[in-house]
């Protein structure tokens, strides 16, 4: 390629402009400005001239020979070009407008698949807890049950036995009786002629002393049986205490588990809730983001020029109101959702425990029936 | 410490053993007892009448002798210091032979009472051992439950 200066060797209308024929180069004019016809004077931003340069792409013309036909042929074929080139970005533009604003329409929304997608997970995560919990209850329950029938098994025995074999050995221990002191010598007495009745001093002492030592021994074995029936009621009470007291501990022990497995399934449930909730919320997020990165692209196009902007909403104020997705309103959590997410001290078992169990029989409890099922809990419900 | 009813039978065994043991030298020396305690009953039942080794009067002949070789007793004879004399040794006799048949007694019901306690701490303790046999099982019931 090269470079050819054109100049003038003498003043010619524009349109009958021939080539020169000589080494001086021709210069078009345009008024009547000072003629620079020196060798350096290559520039074309000077003020003062009126020269140009054609750039030669024709390549080999080292004559110096000059086409204007040729130039305007290719100026007209360069705007065609370039109208043809527009005209492609136009189109290109407005096919990507296009879809773009089809993309739009549903841009700013969690595609419904991955909503699908993460309540099956749910679904699939809280229905595996509770079927822990459920199998986890039936274990303790059988496991009271059985706990249960020894101890009860147990204490019949015992309360049985008791009852058959009171102690017997004071009870039914021979009493004593005071011997009878007889004067055997009365026959022989009444033989020599004395009177009997002189012997009443030794038999009424000898009667006294057997009669006391019979009482005395009696009234110890009274004493010791009386003393014995009231060990065996103490011992039946005793097993009655005993009895009533295991069950109460073991009555105890299960509740304690009872509360222990809801609290867990309780935390655990929330836990995949608050999963749900962040993968719930990092897909809106990613959503509304795309939605803003179309609606920055949509921008961009419009920028170009190429494809016009749809006309702007009726102002008010007179400024334009600027491009906006549209909002997404987040979905609200269920009523069974929120009762779920209240925050209950882990000591209170029992409002754990109906809250878990109102939340497996009824899994899809509107508003009305939670509050009216928990009424103090009613305000975190809406 | 699990349910283990071979320890319970154990126990049942050695309270079972203790009281046979006791029951049985119970009764022999309540046996000793009741054979050393006749006798001085019988020797003092026998000595009114019965002569003694060396061909002696019992003591009734023998009082009534005396009486009979001073003239204040006999056919015919009704004197008021043989009456008295005969009514006391009578009277004091009977005393004796009551008390010495009442200490009988109230020394055999000391073994009867022991015996009625033996078998009294067997009843117990055979109680005692049911009640514990309950209270581990009970024990035993709750730590099931602990381990399920």
């Amino acid at each position: 390629m090269a470079i050819t200066r054109y100049g003038l060797a003498e003043k010619k209308p524009l349109n009958t402009l021939v080539p020169s024929t000589g080494p001086t180069p021709v210069r078009m004019v345009t008024g009547d400005e000072p003629f620079d016809t020196s060798p350096t004077g290559t520039s074309n931003t000077d003020t003062g001239g009126g020269a140009f340069d054609v750039v030669d792409g024709g390549g080999g013309s080292t004559s110096g020979a000059y086409s204007y036909a040729a130039a305007l042929a290719k100026i007209k074929a360069d705007q065609e070009a370039a109208a043809a080139a527009a005209e492609r970005a136009r189109t290109g533009a407005q096919y990507q407008a296009g879809q773009i604003q089809k993309q739009l329409l549903t841009a700013g929304h969690i595609d419904p698949t991955l909503l699908s997608t993460l309540e099956s997970q749910k679904s699939a995560q809280e229905k595996y807890v509770n079927d822990q919990l459920a199998a986890l209850q039936a274990r303790l329950g059988t496991s009271y049950t059985t706990a249960s029938g020894l101890q009860t098994q147990g204490f019949d025995a015992l309360r049985n036995y008791l009852t058959a074999n009171a102690p017997t050995a004071y009870a039914q221990a021979p009493r004593a009786t005071a011997a009878p002191v007889v004067n055997d010598l009365a026959q022989y007495m009444a033989s020599q002629g004395v009177d009997a009745a002189r012997v009443q001093p030794g038999l009424l002492a000898a009667q006294a002393a057997a009669q006391g030592g019979a009482t005395n021994y009696n009234n110890l074995l009274n004493t010791l049986a009386a003393q014995s029936a009231a060990g065996q009621e103490s011992r039946l009470a005793e097993q009655q205490m005993a009895q009533q007291l295991a069950a109460a501990q073991l009555g105890a022990y299960k509740a304690q588990q009872e509360g222990t497995l809801t609290t867990q399934q309780l935390a655990a449930l929330q836990d995949i809730q608050s999963q749900y909730n962040t993968a719930k919320f990092q897909a809106q997020q990613q959503a509304i983001a795309r939605q803003q990165a179309l609606q920055d692209a949509l921008n961009s196009l419009y920028g170009t020029g190429y494809v016009a902007p749809p006309p702007p909403a009726a102002p008010v104020d007179g400024t334009t109101p600027p491009v906006v997705a549209p909002p997404v309103a987040p979905k609200a959590p269920t009523a069974l959702e929120q009762l779920l997410n209240v925050p209950v001290k882990a000591s209170n078992t029992a409002l754990i425990k109906k809250v878990a169990d109102f939340a497996a029989a009824n899994p899809s409890a509107t508003a009305a029936q939670v509050k009216k099922a928990f009424p103090a809990l009613a305000k975190n419900v809406k | 410490m699990a349910f283990d009813p071979s320890i319970f039978e154990q126990q049942r065994r050695g309270l079972q053993q203790a009281y046979s043991q006791e029951a049985a030298l119970n009764a022999y020396r309540r046996y000793l007892a009741e054979t050393a305690g006749q006798r001085p009953i019988t020797q003092l039942q026998e000595a009114a009448f019965k002569t003694t080794s060396g061909g002696g009067l019992g003591e009734v002949p023998k009082l009534t002798s005396s009486y009979a070789r001073r003239g204040l007793q006999g056919q015919g004879i009704r004197s008021g210091i043989y009456n008295r004399a005969l009514g006391q040794y009578a009277s004091d006799r009977a005393r004796s032979l009551g008390y010495a048949q009442t200490d009988l007694a109230n020394q055999l019901r000391g073994y009867d009472l022991g015996q009625a306690q033996g078998l009294e701490r067997y009843q117990q303790g055979l109680a005692n051992l049911e009640s514990d046999k309950a209270r581990q099982i009970a024990a035993d019931a709750q730590a099931l439950l602990a381990l399920r």
